[in-house]
Order: structure tokens, then sequence, then C-alpha cells
């Protein structure tokens, strides 16, 4: 009866945070999607050298940076993957959008300075919380964007 | 160079792949794998069981569970009570050469337990349900069913074999649905057990006493004062209604 009733609590479970964890992530998506647009004319490159050095007129390190979370139903399905292997779509989706943001976060910067772009842009990744002795963390991530925000002279 | 921003349609960086649809098609792939191999190792330990013997069994008693507990008693003529109820239906037990100790426990849970190494163990709160002898042969009778059938090994083969099984999937049980699943198989199979001990039983006391009449009546007491009865199917003992019908159809004297 008692395991029963467990399996029964547990698959309730993992649907209802499914459902809410996708909610989650179509809403971010959409506001991802939406301030992208906004500093649609603000490139962020990776390049180092764009133009000239005299025509630089200021110039800022900008940086853009989230925090990032998976929920119970992606961590359940990455356990999955760890038997089977493949490519992690769950997982793909959570950085991507980690990564678009941090983006839109550092671009954001850029334009209260001012910039005409932002060059030399790099990202870099973090695991935060605790990770126990048998590898299991808490499954936060921190994604960071910076790059050097540029002034044009015309 | 003029910046002229252009729109990306589509995202290269995700996998178009439904994350619910994935998780039910590969757990229930991973299901079907554990339970192949959790039913060979299972039909392994069912050829097994029946060669164990009784030194390996002695050894695995007093591994698992403290003997010294068990000869602390109080009540010596409860002791005798039992003992002479087993000793009256190892008369008819198929296996005379087995030895049987049989230990009385304070404690109000009205259970009682076969373990290996030809060890009972019987719950005082069972023996102040059932006050009369042929009712406590019944429920003596049944844990010696166990034994006829190596239920007792089978009990702790197929616990071994669940934590291999377990352990195996290297990085835990996703989301403890596996050990759950399998937790349920094991139920039916439990049940299954209880009625053979049961028909065992009802079979030794017609032998030893020349009628089976404590049978029904045992199960009926342990229906009343035992807890409440979930689902069946969820459940390690048949429901009482159908030991009852069981018990009844089997019994010469009604």
């Amino acid at each position: 009866m008692e395991s029963f009733t467990q399996l029964i609590l547990t698959v309730i479970f993992f649907v209802v945070v499914f459902f809410i964890g996708t909610t989650i992530e179509k809403k971010h998506y959409r506001a991802v999607k939406e301030k992208e647009k906004e500093f649609a004319n603000l490139p962020a490159i990776s390049s180092k050298k764009v133009v000239d050095l005299d025509k630089i007129s200021d110039s800022k390190l900008v940086s853009g940076c989230i925090v990032i979370s998976n929920d119970a139903f992606k961590k359940l399905v990455a356990q999955i993957y760890n038997i089977f292997g493949g490519r992690i779509a769950v997982y793909e989706t959570l950085l991507d959008r980690a990564r678009r943001e941090a983006v839109v976060r550092m671009k954001a910067e850029a334009r209260v300075f001012g910039a005409d772009m932002v060059i030399n842009t790099r990202f870099e990744t973090s695991k935060l919380g605790a990770t126990n002795s048998r590898g299991k963390g808490l499954g936060i991530f921190e994604i960071l964007a910076y790059g050097t925000a540029i002034k044009v002279s015309k | 160079m003029k910046y002229v921003y252009k729109k990306i349609t589509g995202n290269v960086n995700v996998s178009k792949q439904h994350p619910l649809k994935y998780l039910f098609s590969r757990l229930s792939v991973l299901l079907a794998v554990v339970c192949v191999v959790y039913f060979a190792l299972s039909g392994a330990l069912e050829v097994a069981i029946k060669y164990v013997p009784d030194k390996i069994e002695a050894i695995l008693t007093t591994s698992f569970f403290s003997a010294d507990k068990f000869i602390e008693n109080s009540d010596p003529e409860s002791q005798q009570r039992l003992e002479a109820i087993l000793s009256e239906l190892l008369v008819y037990y198929p296996d005379t050469t087995k030895q049987f100790k049989i230990y009385l426990i304070e404690q109000d849970e009205i259970n009682a337990i076969a373990l290996p190494g030809n060890t009972m163990i019987i719950f005082s709160g069972l023996l102040e349900k059932l006050n009369d002898d042929k009712e406590l042969a019944f429920v003596i009778g049944h844990e010696l069913g166990h034994y006829v059938n190596h239920d007792h090994l089978r009990g702790l083969g197929q616990g071994a074999i669940f934590m291999a099984v377990i352990a195996s999937l290297g990085g835990g049980d996703p989301g403890g649905v596996i050990s759950k699943s399998i937790n349920l198989f094991g139920l039916r199979y439990s049940r299954k057990q209880e009625s053979t001990a049961d028909l065992f039983s009802l079979d030794l006391l017609g032998k030893s006493y020349g009628s089976d009449q404590g049978a029904i009546s045992a199960i009926e007491k342990l229906g009343v004062y035992g807890k409440r009865e979930g689902i069946e199917a969820l459940s390690t003992h048949p429901s009482i209604k159908r030991r009852i019908r069981a018990l009844k159809k089997n019994s010469f004297n009604q």
C-alpha cells in the first residue's frame, strides 16, 4: 500500500513540477526574446579589434550575470540520461536561456553607458551550491557574459 | 562597415525533444530491463534456496539477528505451551530430521516470524489473542509452512537481489520510481507464499489434531485484531476473506 501511494505521489509530483517548469521556461524565453529585440541595434561581438583604436572615444568593462537553477523534473530526466547517455535537451534549454539572458543584461549595462557596441565578449560559467561526496550538488549555475563596451567617434 | 541586425530563426543550441515523452519512454525501458534482471535473479534464487544447508542458515541467522535477544524468556509457561504445540506438529512435518526452535518475545505486536536457521519468533501479542491451542497451532503450522517452501530464505535473497539491482543503477534510482515498482511486483509473490503456507498449516493441523477447526477462527481473530486492511493488491498478505474462503474450500471436516 505504502509503496504504491508513494509511487503515485512521486509521479504526480514530477508531472506537476514539469508543467510548472515548462510554464516558467516559456515565460522566460518570451522575456528574453523581447529584450533581445530591444537591444538588437547594439551588437556584442567576440572580436578584439573591430575599429581603429583612435576612433574609440570611451570604453568600459560591462558584464551581465545570471544564476539559474534546474528543477526536480530536469534533475530526474538528467538521472536517466546518466544511464542511457545522449543530448540532455532539458538542460540545453536551461543553459541557452541563461546565456541569452546574460548577454541581454550585459547589453543593458552597455546601453546605460551609451556604448555603440560591445567587443571582446566572453562567457564564463561556474557551478554554485554545495557538492556532496556523491557528486550531487544543488544544480545551480552562474553564467557570466562580459566584454568591453566602446563608444566610437563618428 | 555598417552593422545590420539580422534576425536568426530557430535555435541550434536546443535539441527538439519532448522531455515528458522521453522520460516515460526511457523509464519504461529501464523498468523493463530491471524487471528482466530481477526475475532472472529470482529464478536463480528459487533453485539455490533448495540447497542451502542448515549450517549456512545458522550463520545467516546470527549475522542478521542477534540470537541473545531471543533467549530472554519472562514467561516459561507460555514458552512451554508453544514448545508442546510445536513438537506435536513436528511429528507430521515432512522432514523429520529438522530441529526447530521457538521463542517468545514480549511485544504487543500480533505476529509471528519464520527466521532462517529454523528459528521461529512468536510475539506475546499473538499469544494473548489466540487462547485456543489449535488456533495457535495453526499459526505455528503456518510458519512451518514457510520453512517447507523455503520462504524464509527467499525473503532474505529477494531483499539482497533488490538491493543489488538498485545499487547497480549507479546514479541511483531516478525519483525512487524503480524501487517502488519492484516492491509492487514483490507483493503479489508474497501473497502467494502466504496462501501456500496457510494450506500447509491446515493440512498439518488435520494430521496432528484430527481436525482443522482452529484454522478459520485463528484467521478470523487475526482479521479482527490485526490492523485495518488496505487494498489487497497492495498488501503482503491475502485478504482475510480470501484466506478463509481458501481454508473452507480445502478443509476436510466442513
